[in-house]
């Protein structure tokens, strides 16, 4: 019988790679705590005791029971969120994070190797940067590209690692793009969202994105509100800078 | 279909879209009859007008569904619909607990920002006595940022709905009035969950077809 280890998961609330660390703890069962770290605002602590990174998320594993905000020495300390999430699906197999059979785990490694070299960034420089509409689209398309005819998540009818990589992502550009909220063109963002939840051209995408939001992990780590609130306070602070240059 | 409600509702006036909005959630289907100020043959003070509505005012609404059943004040509508179409409380609360929550906000809407927004509008726009001391106005406004304060310091305890943690009649009480802020010549700034939580009502397909419905009565 595995003992029940502390775990303690560094987090902000608004972290979309943090929110993977909160999703796959939550589908696992395991018993943990959450610590907030303000990232305007970071504890001396967080770097030196932590993460050398300075970065969310991070977990402290094993060690004496501590306060959170005095983590032990004795302690394990993890960071990188995939590599957290794959942890998380190795140390707790019950949670079939991570099934076992090669095929499987062969695409749901694809699925999100392409959500991190292509929606991350196409997501977060249309939003917050330069990006264009048509990058962004092209992203998505390879997106929907993988997911299978008949089933319900990324990979299969089961929800995998590959849905908690792509989960906080497709969350928040669902929710900017129906608020019109970034840095485009007042309107774009709307454009997008329409085309994105009606017709034809992205109807098995929208029915994932349908399917993550319906996840009770997803759900109790998507603050929509606060969420909103962050994002166009760092759209309106990028607007300003454009025009001090 | 010929439609189950008439919502009379006047241009672009806060209280009539509440009812409209709940009408959409709901889908049922109502027309919307323009009225005009005074007392001609559309307006609010004619006797016609009167005997629907005692206090000549928008909104008020006909049920078709229920013998031509009148009901006026924008809160009376809400809860009459809720109770006549929302069986499962979706929208007004499932039992006695979560119905008085959602009550002490749309309440608070009625009691609260209504008038108070409102008589800042007034004071602006209306009055006609001019070159007014500004405490006049004043007063209004600090009223309405205390009440914005309320609302915001709710919405961080919250999340993302006033009552419930859904979207409910307190929210659709509420987001007509918010919608209208630069009338009343306030500022925002300083309420950024607010700010957000107005985002996200206005990006609902229940309310951008409430509003767009409400505009074909001119």
């Amino acid at each position: 019988m595995t003992a029940v280890v502390p775990i303690t998961l560094y987090t902000c609330n608004i972290c979309p790679y943090a929110a993977r660390a909160q999703i796959a703890l939550r589908e696992s069962g395991a018993k943990f705590r959450e610590y907030e770290i303000d990232l305007q605002n970071k504890p001396t602590w967080y770097q030196p005791k932590v993460n050398p990174a300075s970065k969310v998320p991070a977990i402290a594993v094993g060690g004496p029971e501590v306060p959170a905000d005095q983590p032990s020495s004795e302690s394990i300390k993890l960071r990188e969120s995939l590599a957290i999430i794959e942890w998380v699906a190795d140390q707790f197999p019950q949670s079939a994070l991570l099934p076992k059979d090669p095929l499987s785990r062969y695409r749901i490694r694809l699925f999100t190797e392409t959500v991190s070299s292509s929606l991350v960034p196409a997501y977060t420089a249309f939003i917050f940067r330069e990006g264009t509409g048509e990058a962004l689209i092209k992203a998505l398309e390879s997106v929907q590209a993988l997911l299978p005819e008949d089933a319900k998540y990324a990979v299969s009818n089961e929800f995998t690692n590959a849905d908690v990589a792509a989960a906080p992502f497709l969350g928040r550009l669902e929710l900017l793009l129906r608020t019109d909220t970034g840095v485009f063109a007042p309107g774009e963002g709307k454009k997008l969202h329409e085309l994105l939840s009606t017709g034809s051209k992205f109807k098995k995408l929208w029915s994932y994105i349908q399917a993550l939001k319906e996840r009770e992990s997803f759900k109790e780590t998507f603050l929509e509100n606060d969420l909103l609130e962050r994002a166009l306070k760092r759209v309106e602070a990028t607007k300003k800078d454009k025009e001090t240059k | 279909m010929a439609p189950q409600i008439t919502l009379f509702v006047h241009g672009k006036t806060p209280n009539p879209p509440k009812v409209a909005i709940l009408l959409e959630e709901l889908g049922i289907e109502y027309a919307v009859e323009n009225k005009v100020f005074g007392d001609g043959p559309d307006g609010v003070k004619n006797p016609a007008y009167l005997k629907i509505n005692p206090n000549g005012r928008i909104p008020a609404i006909i049920d078709h569904s229920n013998n031509d059943k009148i009901v006026w004040e924008s809160g009376a509508i809400l809860l009459y619909l809720a109770e006549r179409f929302d069986k499962a409380g979706k929208f007004v609360g499932k039992d006695i607990n979560e119905r008085a929550q959602v009550y002490e906000w749309l309440f608070y809407q009625v009691s609260g920002l209504g008038p108070t927004q409102g008589q800042a509008n007034w004071f602006i726009h209306y009055h006609p006595v001019k070159d007014l001391h500004p405490s006049v106005l004043e007063r209004y406004q600090n009223e309405a940022y205390r009440i914005y304060g309320v609302l915001e310091k709710r919405l961080e305890g919250e999340g993302d709905w006033l009552a419930l943690k859904r979207f409910t009649v307190a929210d659709m009480a509420f987001y007509p009035w918010i919608l209208l802020y630069e009338v009343a010549k306030l500022d925002l700034s300083k309420f950024p969950k607010v700010q957000a939580y107005f985002k996200r009502i206005q990006a609902l397909p229940s309310v951008e077809k409430a509003y767009a419905k409400l505009a074909t009565a001119h």
